[in-house]
């Protein structure tokens, strides 16, 4: 009996059960650790490109994964440097005009009941202002950072990642070495396949969505900086993140300037509609030419899929959980095609090796 | 005396699994001009397998992923009932996996307690990667062996062709 005929059968259906359940404690209990273990695979499959460069010019892996660590230590030193202040700095200057944009959105509801009520409509729209009022604080950087244990998070994630990375770097093959080396004689070669397939579309998917996220930001950073907005660096780096949403991320990556342009005292129409012009042309280059050059597989998922999942991620883990969610979704895909064309002993004609 | 293990070898590198894998390897036509030193970087990407008497190593319509090795024992590659080969330590099987992925052709069955040297085409891409010159010499010598294979398959199907037109004469 092969795999996937034994994994049709019920004592196969256990244990998928059983190997679900081991899962998910795993998951319970690695959860504090979750998110800088996310993170250090992130950085290992942009850094292993270096560092196999390097073990091909004789160096052994614990040298070129300190070399790994100091180029990783160059780049956060230099956006902690440049890109942070920066951006707390354009945080800042949105903030100071939260009071005047909430003012603003007050008259905008005011004058829509006032519509509603010539029409003969009755509407309540105190509610919706209110509101704001609610979510304001949690705008306010100075509030979120004293009134939560954000600090600490990032203080634990700063020291474990570049600690779990370097390990990583330096282990990682002997690692899968040793964890697939456990395999039943019988799956072995089947194991491997497996892992090769899955693992070698997840660091491609990494890598390009990394890499269009970056793309997307610098595009509509620079649009945000031509048609003249204040705080295009931190427009850029939002609709940059937002970007790997798809579907809903455009729209999302529309607010911040279209909050900001309302904002402008006096009020410019023209700022309004180039900030929606920004959005609207960094998605058609997106569309049209990151895409199809930087992802070249892209895993497609069905809208629903899309829609059902952001709202899923965003109300257990919230904006996070929103950015996060199609990423972790594609590669539950890429895992879930892997297997089961493992499986059934399919030869993927697409895959290169 | 057998030496306490925690001070065996201590001094010297003493022969470990890779080195006799990598040994083995250089005997063979697919390591040839490719020198021992790369031989045991190979050898240390290569995966060990031991399988008892009797046990089936691959199965004729199984996704096959590369070559293997024999470091020790005996293996038969049978289809059909039929033995095809009877194989010794340093033989090898499987090459066909290297290059393309389609299932395996025929049946490989330990006859006795066997170690394999497993070489996977994911790994062998690696070292192409990484030393593009010993990779190339590698696909050659790969060319090579299974063009002598081929060479063999039509001199036996000639034989065959003029034994069945001789019993029809």
């Amino acid at each position: 009996m092969d795999f996937y005929e034994f994994a049709k059968t019920r004592s196969g259906e256990l244990s998928f059960l059983g190997f679900l359940f081991v899962a998910s404690i795993i998951v319970i209990l690695i959860q504090p650790v979750l998110v800088p273990v996310l993170l250090s695979f992130t950085l290992y499959a942009l850094l292993e490109p270096i560092s196999d460069a390097l073990y091909r010019l004789g160096m052994r892996r614990s040298y070129t994964a300190f070399i790994c660590m100091l180029v990783l230590l160059s780049i956060s030193t230099a956006i902690v440097l440049l890109v942070v202040p920066e951006l707390v700095a354009q945080v800042g200057l949105i903030q100071s005009k939260l009071g005047y944009l909430e003012s603003i959105i007050s008259s905008i509801f005011d004058n829509i009941s006032v519509q509603l009520g010539a029409w003969g409509v009755h509407s309540d729209l105190s509610e919706s202002q209110g509101l704001f009022q609610k979510i304001r604080p949690e705008l306010d950087l100075a509030t979120v950072l004293a009134s939560s244990n954000i600090m600490i998070e990032i203080v634990v994630t700063a020291v474990l990642v570049p600690l779990f990375t370097f390990f990583l770097v330096r282990d990682f093959q002997t690692l899968r070495q040793t964890v697939l080396g456990t395999l039943p004689n019988r799956y072995f070669e089947l194991g491997w396949l497996i892992y090769y397939r899955v693992a070698y579309q997840l660091q491609r998917y990494v890598r390009g969505i990394l890499l269009q996220s970056l793309l997307v930001g610098l595009i509509s950073g620079a649009g945000f900086y031509i048609v003249g907005f204040e705080t295009p660096f931190l427009l850029g780096a939002i609709a940059g993140m937002l970007n790997v949403i798809p579907y809903i991320g455009m729209v999302l990556a529309m607010l911040p300037p279209i909050l900001i342009s309302l904002s402008a005292n006096p009020f410019e129409p023209q700022l309004l509609i180039s900030a929606i012009l920004v959005v609207i042309i960094t998605q058609l280059i997106d569309n049209v030419i990151i895409v199809p050059t930087v992802i070249a597989h892209s895993v497609s998922l069905h809208p629903l899929t899309v829609i059902a999942g952001v709202i899923i991620f965003g109300n257990a883990f919230g904006m996070l959980g929103m950015i996060l969610a199609i990423p972790v979704l594609a590669a539950l895909k890429i895992i879930y095609v892997g297997l089961k064309q493992g499986l059934k002993h399919e030869p993927d004609k697409k895959f290169r090796f | 005396m057998n030496a306490h293990p925690l001070w065996h070898n201590f001094f010297r590198s003493g022969t470990d699994i890779h080195h006799v894998v990598a040994d083995l390897w250089k005997k063979t036509p697919l390591f040839k001009n490719i020198s021992w030193r790369r031989c045991l970087t190979l050898s240390r990407m290569m995966h060990i397998r031991q399988y008892k008497r009797g046990e089936l190593i691959f199965k004729d319509g199984e996704i096959g992923l590369g070559v293997a090795m024999i470091v020790s024992g005996n293996v038969h590659i049978k289809t059909g009932g039929h033995l095809l080969a009877d194989l010794r330590t340093g033989d090898f099987f499987g090459e066909i996996a290297l290059v393309i992925d389609e299932p395996r052709t025929a049946n490989a069955i330990a006859v006795e307690e066997v170690e394999l040297a497993f070489f996977l085409r994911p790994d062998l891409e690696e070292f192409i990667n990484q030393f593009p010159k010993h990779g190339a010499i590698f696909m050659f010598n790969l060319s090579k062996v299974l063009a002598n294979r081929l060479r063999e398959a039509n001199a036996r199907l000639r034989e065959n062709k003029s034994f069945l037109e001789a019993g029809n004469n």
